[in-house]
Protein backbone atom coordinates (compact mmCIF):
# COMPACT_ATOMS: atom_id res chain seq x y z
CA UNK A 1 0.00 0.00 0.00
CA UNK A 2 0.98 3.27 -0.74
CA UNK A 3 1.86 6.53 1.76
CA UNK A 4 -1.68 8.09 2.79
CA UNK A 5 -0.11 11.37 2.61
CA UNK A 6 1.83 13.46 0.10
CA UNK A 7 3.42 16.36 0.67
CA UNK A 8 3.16 18.91 -1.75
CA UNK A 9 4.84 22.38 -0.47
CA UNK A 10 6.99 23.48 2.21
CA UNK A 11 7.43 27.17 3.32
CA UNK A 12 9.77 29.18 5.86
CA UNK A 13 9.42 32.73 5.76
CA UNK A 14 12.58 34.57 5.63
CA UNK A 15 10.54 37.91 5.63
CA UNK A 16 7.05 38.89 6.64
CA UNK A 17 4.89 38.56 4.48
CA UNK A 18 0.80 40.05 4.40
CA UNK A 19 -0.23 36.18 3.22
CA UNK A 20 0.89 32.88 2.29
CA UNK A 21 -0.30 31.31 -1.44
CA UNK A 22 -0.30 27.80 -2.07
CA UNK A 23 -0.96 27.23 -6.46
CA UNK A 24 -1.08 25.14 -8.90
CA UNK A 25 -2.72 22.44 -6.31
CA UNK A 26 -3.20 19.64 -8.89
CA UNK A 27 -6.46 17.47 -8.42
CA UNK A 28 -5.12 13.68 -7.68
CA UNK A 29 -5.69 14.38 -4.08
CA UNK A 30 -8.89 13.28 -1.88
CA UNK A 31 -7.97 15.66 0.39
CA UNK A 32 -5.63 18.72 1.82
CA UNK A 33 -4.28 19.22 5.09
CA UNK A 34 -2.61 22.93 5.85
CA UNK A 35 0.00 23.08 8.74
CA UNK A 36 1.13 25.63 10.19
CA UNK A 37 3.12 27.13 13.20
CA UNK A 38 2.87 31.00 12.95
CA UNK A 39 4.60 33.83 14.57
CA UNK A 40 2.76 36.92 13.79
CA UNK A 41 3.09 41.07 13.86
CA UNK A 42 0.18 41.63 16.34
CA UNK A 43 -2.26 39.64 17.95
CA UNK A 44 -4.90 38.64 15.28
CA UNK A 45 -7.13 36.04 13.68
CA UNK A 46 -6.38 33.81 10.72
CA UNK A 47 -8.56 33.56 7.80
CA UNK A 48 -8.41 31.26 4.94
CA UNK A 49 -9.29 31.80 0.96
CA UNK A 50 -9.66 29.23 -1.89
CA UNK A 51 -8.52 30.20 -5.43
CA UNK A 52 -8.48 33.73 -4.60
CA UNK A 53 -11.78 33.95 -3.62
CA UNK A 54 -14.20 36.78 -2.15
CA UNK A 55 -17.28 35.58 -2.53
CA UNK A 56 -19.02 33.37 0.62
CA UNK A 57 -17.26 32.03 3.43
CA UNK A 58 -19.21 30.87 6.69
CA UNK A 59 -17.95 29.53 9.81
CA UNK A 60 -18.43 28.31 13.51
CA UNK A 61 -15.66 27.99 16.16
CA UNK A 62 -16.22 26.22 19.63
CA UNK A 63 -13.29 28.11 21.55
CA UNK A 64 -11.74 28.21 24.66
CA UNK A 65 -9.88 30.67 26.79
CA UNK A 66 -8.53 31.17 30.09
CA UNK A 67 -11.15 28.91 31.70
CA UNK A 68 -14.38 29.89 29.64
CA UNK A 69 -15.70 27.64 26.64
CA UNK A 70 -17.53 29.64 24.17
CA UNK A 71 -18.63 29.76 20.53
CA UNK A 72 -18.67 32.43 17.48
CA UNK A 73 -19.62 32.36 13.89
CA UNK A 74 -18.40 34.38 10.85
CA UNK A 75 -19.16 35.20 7.56
CA UNK A 76 -17.66 37.01 5.09
CA UNK A 77 -15.25 37.23 2.17
CA UNK A 78 -12.60 34.90 3.82
CA UNK A 79 -12.98 31.60 6.19
CA UNK A 80 -12.16 32.73 10.02
CA UNK A 81 -10.34 30.16 11.56
CA UNK A 82 -9.83 31.56 14.91
CA UNK A 83 -11.86 32.98 17.88
CA UNK A 84 -10.29 32.69 20.92
CA UNK A 85 -7.05 31.15 20.00
CA UNK A 86 -5.63 33.91 18.39
CA UNK A 87 -2.28 34.14 16.52
CA UNK A 88 0.31 35.60 18.81
CA UNK A 89 4.05 37.13 18.62
CA UNK A 90 5.06 34.28 20.22
CA UNK A 91 5.39 31.53 17.71
CA UNK A 92 2.97 29.61 19.63
CA UNK A 93 -0.01 29.38 17.13
CA UNK A 94 -0.21 26.22 15.82
CA UNK A 95 -2.88 24.99 13.25
CA UNK A 96 -3.95 21.86 11.14
CA UNK A 97 -6.49 22.45 8.96
CA UNK A 98 -8.23 19.78 7.16
CA UNK A 99 -9.71 20.60 3.60
CA UNK A 100 -12.68 17.88 2.01
CA UNK A 101 -13.29 16.69 -1.30
CA UNK A 102 -11.21 19.91 -2.66
CA UNK A 103 -11.07 18.21 -6.41
CA UNK A 104 -14.81 18.50 -6.64
CA UNK A 105 -16.93 20.20 -8.46
CA UNK A 106 -20.15 19.13 -7.32
CA UNK A 107 -20.00 19.93 -3.29
CA UNK A 108 -19.24 22.75 -1.41
CA UNK A 109 -15.59 23.04 0.35
CA UNK A 110 -15.68 22.17 3.98
CA UNK A 111 -13.13 22.62 6.28
CA UNK A 112 -12.31 21.30 9.49
CA UNK A 113 -9.12 23.01 11.95
CA UNK A 114 -7.88 23.21 15.27
CA UNK A 115 -5.92 25.63 16.12
CA UNK A 116 -4.10 27.17 19.25
CA UNK A 117 -1.47 29.40 20.65
CA UNK A 118 -0.65 30.77 23.90
CA UNK A 119 -3.92 32.40 23.83
CA UNK A 120 -6.30 29.61 23.56
CA UNK A 121 -7.75 27.03 21.33
CA UNK A 122 -10.17 26.59 18.48
CA UNK A 123 -11.98 23.95 16.86
CA UNK A 124 -13.31 25.19 13.73
CA UNK A 125 -15.76 23.91 10.78
CA UNK A 126 -16.77 26.52 7.43
CA UNK A 127 -17.80 26.00 4.31
CA UNK A 128 -16.51 27.72 0.96
CA UNK A 129 -20.07 28.31 -0.80
CA UNK A 130 -18.25 27.30 -3.92
CA UNK A 131 -18.37 24.05 -5.93
CA UNK A 132 -15.20 25.45 -7.67
CA UNK A 133 -11.85 22.70 -7.34
CA UNK A 134 -9.71 23.94 -5.43
CA UNK A 135 -6.16 25.09 -7.11
CA UNK A 136 -5.05 27.80 -4.72
CA UNK A 137 -5.02 27.76 -0.94
CA UNK A 138 -4.30 31.66 0.43
CA UNK A 139 -3.55 32.25 4.34
CA UNK A 140 -3.83 35.39 5.65
CA UNK A 141 -4.15 37.46 9.08
CA UNK A 142 -6.52 39.97 9.67
CA UNK A 143 -4.18 42.38 10.48
CA UNK A 144 -0.44 42.56 10.76
CA UNK A 145 1.87 39.90 8.87
CA UNK A 146 3.39 36.72 9.38
CA UNK A 147 6.82 36.88 10.56
CA UNK A 148 10.07 35.60 9.60
CA UNK A 149 10.38 31.86 10.78
CA UNK A 150 6.78 31.19 10.52
CA UNK A 151 6.41 27.40 8.67
CA UNK A 152 3.69 26.06 6.29
CA UNK A 153 3.01 22.85 4.53
CA UNK A 154 0.31 21.40 2.26
CA UNK A 155 0.03 17.69 2.32
CA UNK A 156 -2.43 16.06 -0.02
CA UNK A 157 -4.21 12.53 0.89
CA UNK A 158 -3.96 10.24 -1.87
CA UNK A 159 -7.05 8.19 -3.38
CA UNK A 160 -7.79 4.58 -2.36
CA UNK B 1 9.66 -18.03 -11.94
CA UNK B 2 12.51 -19.76 -13.12
CA UNK B 3 14.72 -21.09 -10.19
CA UNK B 4 18.20 -19.27 -9.04
CA UNK B 5 19.94 -22.45 -8.28
CA UNK B 6 18.01 -25.57 -9.58
CA UNK B 7 18.32 -28.73 -7.35
CA UNK B 8 18.02 -30.69 -10.52
CA UNK B 9 21.20 -29.12 -12.12
CA UNK B 10 24.03 -31.21 -13.58
CA UNK B 11 25.83 -28.76 -14.87
CA UNK B 12 27.10 -25.14 -14.27
CA UNK B 13 25.56 -24.20 -17.60
CA UNK B 14 22.04 -24.60 -15.73
CA UNK B 15 22.24 -21.72 -13.17
CA UNK B 16 21.00 -18.49 -13.72
CA UNK B 17 22.72 -15.64 -14.09
CA UNK B 18 20.58 -12.53 -12.33
CA UNK B 19 22.01 -9.02 -12.34
CA UNK B 20 19.89 -7.79 -9.70
CA UNK B 21 20.33 -9.16 -6.27
CA UNK B 22 16.89 -9.55 -6.18
CA UNK B 23 17.40 -12.62 -8.60
CA UNK B 24 13.82 -12.70 -9.67
CA UNK B 25 12.02 -11.98 -6.79
CA UNK B 26 9.98 -9.10 -6.03
CA UNK B 27 11.38 -6.17 -4.39
CA UNK B 28 10.23 -6.02 -0.97
CA UNK B 29 8.14 -2.62 -0.13
CA UNK B 30 7.60 -2.08 3.46
CA UNK B 31 3.77 -0.99 4.35
CA UNK B 32 3.63 2.62 4.49
CA UNK B 33 3.40 4.39 8.15
CA UNK B 34 0.16 5.69 6.86
CA UNK B 35 -1.11 4.12 4.00
CA UNK B 36 -5.94 4.74 2.67
CA UNK B 37 -6.98 0.97 3.37
CA UNK B 38 -10.31 2.37 1.75
CA UNK B 39 -12.42 4.64 0.09
CA UNK B 40 -16.14 4.35 0.06
CA UNK B 41 -17.59 6.56 -2.29
CA UNK B 42 -21.25 6.43 -2.58
CA UNK B 43 -22.95 6.99 -5.54
CA UNK B 44 -26.67 5.56 -4.65
CA UNK B 45 -28.98 5.95 -1.82
CA UNK B 46 -27.46 3.51 0.86
CA UNK B 47 -27.81 2.19 4.67
CA UNK B 48 -24.42 1.60 5.92
CA UNK B 49 -20.88 1.12 5.13
CA UNK B 50 -19.25 -1.49 6.62
CA UNK B 51 -14.98 -2.35 6.69
CA UNK B 52 -14.51 -6.05 7.61
CA UNK B 53 -11.83 -8.22 8.07
CA UNK B 54 -9.73 -5.75 9.32
CA UNK B 55 -7.57 -7.57 12.10
CA UNK B 56 -6.43 -10.02 9.50
CA UNK B 57 -5.61 -8.12 6.84
CA UNK B 58 -4.07 -4.85 8.73
CA UNK B 59 -3.53 -6.31 12.39
CA UNK B 60 -0.23 -6.69 11.74
CA UNK B 61 1.01 -3.45 9.86
CA UNK B 62 -0.65 -1.09 11.63
CA UNK B 63 -1.58 0.12 15.09
CA UNK B 64 -4.42 2.92 14.56
CA UNK B 65 -7.25 3.72 12.26
CA UNK B 66 -8.68 6.44 10.77
CA UNK B 67 -11.75 7.51 9.58
CA UNK B 68 -12.01 10.90 7.11
CA UNK B 69 -15.48 11.76 5.55
CA UNK B 70 -18.26 13.95 4.38
CA UNK B 71 -21.94 13.23 5.08
CA UNK B 72 -25.43 13.37 3.95
CA UNK B 73 -28.28 11.33 4.37
CA UNK B 74 -32.07 11.32 2.58
CA UNK B 75 -33.82 12.79 5.54
CA UNK B 76 -35.54 15.83 4.98
CA UNK B 77 -36.53 16.89 8.74
CA UNK B 78 -33.26 17.24 11.03
CA UNK B 79 -30.92 19.70 10.08
CA UNK B 80 -27.80 17.65 11.41
CA UNK B 81 -28.29 13.84 12.49
CA UNK B 82 -25.38 11.66 13.59
CA UNK B 83 -23.36 9.38 12.09
CA UNK B 84 -23.53 5.96 14.10
CA UNK B 85 -20.04 3.86 14.37
CA UNK B 86 -20.84 0.05 15.16
CA UNK B 87 -17.59 -1.86 15.78
CA UNK B 88 -17.55 -5.96 15.74
CA UNK B 89 -21.18 -5.88 15.65
CA UNK B 90 -21.68 -4.67 18.83
CA UNK B 91 -24.17 -5.20 20.68
CA UNK B 92 -23.59 -5.31 24.35
CA UNK B 93 -25.58 -1.74 24.95
CA UNK B 94 -22.25 -0.88 26.93
CA UNK B 95 -21.22 2.18 25.09
CA UNK B 96 -20.50 5.66 26.67
CA UNK B 97 -20.23 8.92 24.93
CA UNK B 98 -19.24 12.24 25.92
CA UNK B 99 -18.83 15.81 23.69
CA UNK B 100 -17.91 19.46 23.97
CA UNK B 101 -19.71 20.81 21.46
CA UNK B 102 -21.52 24.16 19.97
CA UNK B 103 -24.35 24.99 17.57
CA UNK B 104 -23.26 28.68 17.78
CA UNK B 105 -24.75 30.22 20.15
CA UNK B 106 -22.87 28.86 23.23
CA UNK B 107 -20.54 25.98 24.30
CA UNK B 108 -21.97 23.04 25.90
CA UNK B 109 -21.11 18.91 26.56
CA UNK B 110 -22.61 16.11 27.20
CA UNK B 111 -23.04 12.48 27.84
CA UNK B 112 -24.97 9.23 27.23
CA UNK B 113 -24.66 5.74 28.08
CA UNK B 114 -25.80 1.99 27.11
CA UNK B 115 -25.52 2.32 23.13
CA UNK B 116 -24.51 0.11 20.96
CA UNK B 117 -22.57 2.46 19.10
CA UNK B 118 -20.15 5.42 18.81
CA UNK B 119 -21.23 8.51 17.69
CA UNK B 120 -20.19 11.51 15.28
CA UNK B 121 -22.49 14.00 16.25
CA UNK B 122 -24.42 15.97 13.89
CA UNK B 123 -22.22 15.73 11.06
CA UNK B 124 -24.70 13.84 8.71
CA UNK B 125 -26.34 16.86 6.65
CA UNK B 126 -29.78 16.57 5.49
CA UNK B 127 -30.50 15.80 2.12
CA UNK B 128 -33.11 18.68 1.76
CA UNK B 129 -29.97 21.38 2.28
CA UNK B 130 -28.49 23.18 -0.33
CA UNK B 131 -27.09 21.33 -2.84
CA UNK B 132 -23.35 20.67 -1.97
CA UNK B 133 -23.75 20.90 1.65
CA UNK B 134 -21.99 18.11 3.49
CA UNK B 135 -21.08 17.69 7.02
CA UNK B 136 -17.69 16.36 8.20
CA UNK B 137 -15.98 14.34 10.54
CA UNK B 138 -12.53 12.65 11.09
CA UNK B 139 -12.59 10.02 13.84
CA UNK B 140 -9.42 7.99 15.08
CA UNK B 141 -9.21 4.98 16.89
CA UNK B 142 -6.47 4.42 18.91
CA UNK B 143 -4.37 1.02 19.37
CA UNK B 144 -7.44 -0.65 17.57
CA UNK B 145 -6.12 -3.90 17.27
CA UNK B 146 -5.00 -4.32 20.99
CA UNK B 147 -6.58 -7.13 22.75
CA UNK B 148 -5.21 -5.82 25.97
CA UNK B 149 -7.62 -2.26 25.92
CA UNK B 150 -10.73 -1.03 26.06
CA UNK B 151 -10.82 1.51 22.78
CA UNK B 152 -11.84 5.01 22.80
CA UNK B 153 -12.85 6.59 19.46
CA UNK B 154 -12.24 10.25 19.15
CA UNK B 155 -13.65 12.29 16.70
CA UNK B 156 -13.84 15.70 15.55
CA UNK B 157 -17.14 16.51 13.22
CA UNK B 158 -18.75 19.49 11.81
CA UNK B 159 -20.95 20.89 9.55
CA UNK B 160 -22.70 24.58 7.98
CA UNK B 161 -25.65 24.57 6.33
CA UNK B 162 -28.51 27.00 5.13
CA UNK B 163 -27.53 28.62 8.03
CA UNK B 164 -27.63 26.25 10.59
CA UNK B 165 -24.52 24.86 12.47
CA UNK B 166 -22.40 22.29 14.54
CA UNK B 167 -19.29 21.56 15.94
CA UNK B 168 -18.08 18.76 18.32
CA UNK B 169 -15.41 17.33 19.73
CA UNK B 170 -16.48 13.44 20.83
CA UNK B 171 -15.07 10.66 22.49
CA UNK B 172 -16.98 7.05 22.68
CA UNK B 173 -15.72 4.06 24.61
CA UNK B 174 -15.96 0.35 22.96
CA UNK B 175 -15.71 -1.50 26.76
CA UNK B 176 -13.88 -4.54 24.95
CA UNK B 177 -10.65 -6.24 24.44
CA UNK B 178 -11.37 -7.34 20.86
CA UNK B 179 -9.36 -6.20 18.18
CA UNK B 180 -11.47 -4.13 15.89
CA UNK B 181 -12.27 -6.63 13.20
CA UNK B 182 -14.98 -4.57 11.83
CA UNK B 183 -16.46 -0.88 11.69
CA UNK B 184 -19.97 -0.29 10.63
CA UNK B 185 -21.02 3.32 10.05
CA UNK B 186 -24.21 4.33 9.43
CA UNK B 187 -26.97 7.36 9.96
CA UNK B 188 -29.36 7.61 12.53
CA UNK B 189 -31.82 8.14 9.93
CA UNK B 190 -32.06 7.09 6.86
CA UNK B 191 -29.77 6.41 4.18
CA UNK B 192 -26.57 8.26 3.15
CA UNK B 193 -27.05 9.86 -0.46
CA UNK B 194 -24.52 10.38 -2.90
CA UNK B 195 -21.82 12.24 -2.77
CA UNK B 196 -20.76 11.27 0.76
CA UNK B 197 -17.35 10.06 1.39
CA UNK B 198 -15.79 7.70 3.90
CA UNK B 199 -12.04 6.70 3.41
CA UNK B 200 -10.16 4.38 6.24
CA UNK B 201 -6.46 4.91 6.95
CA UNK B 202 -4.50 2.81 9.03
CA UNK B 203 -1.19 4.12 11.01
CA UNK B 204 1.96 2.59 12.33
Amino acid sequence: MTDAWTPLAELTLTTSESDVVFSSIGGSYRDLVVVTNIDGSAQTELFIRFNGDTGSYVSLRLQGAGGTAAANTHSGNGMRLVGNGDIKTDFTFNSVIHIFDYASTSVHKHVLSRTNSSQGLDLCTGRWVNTSAITSVTLYPATGTFETGSTFQLWGLNTA
Amino acid sequence: MTPVFPLSSSSFGDYQRYLSMLAGNAAYAPAADEAVIAEELITTNTASVTFSDLVSGYGDIYNHLQIRAIFRNSTASNNFTDCYVNPNSYSGGGMRSHWLMSDGSSASSGQNASNNYGRLRQCVAKGSAGSGQFGVAILDIVDAFSTSKYKTLRSMTGGYIDGQKHVSLNSDLYPSTSAIDSLELYPAADSFVSGTRITLIGLK
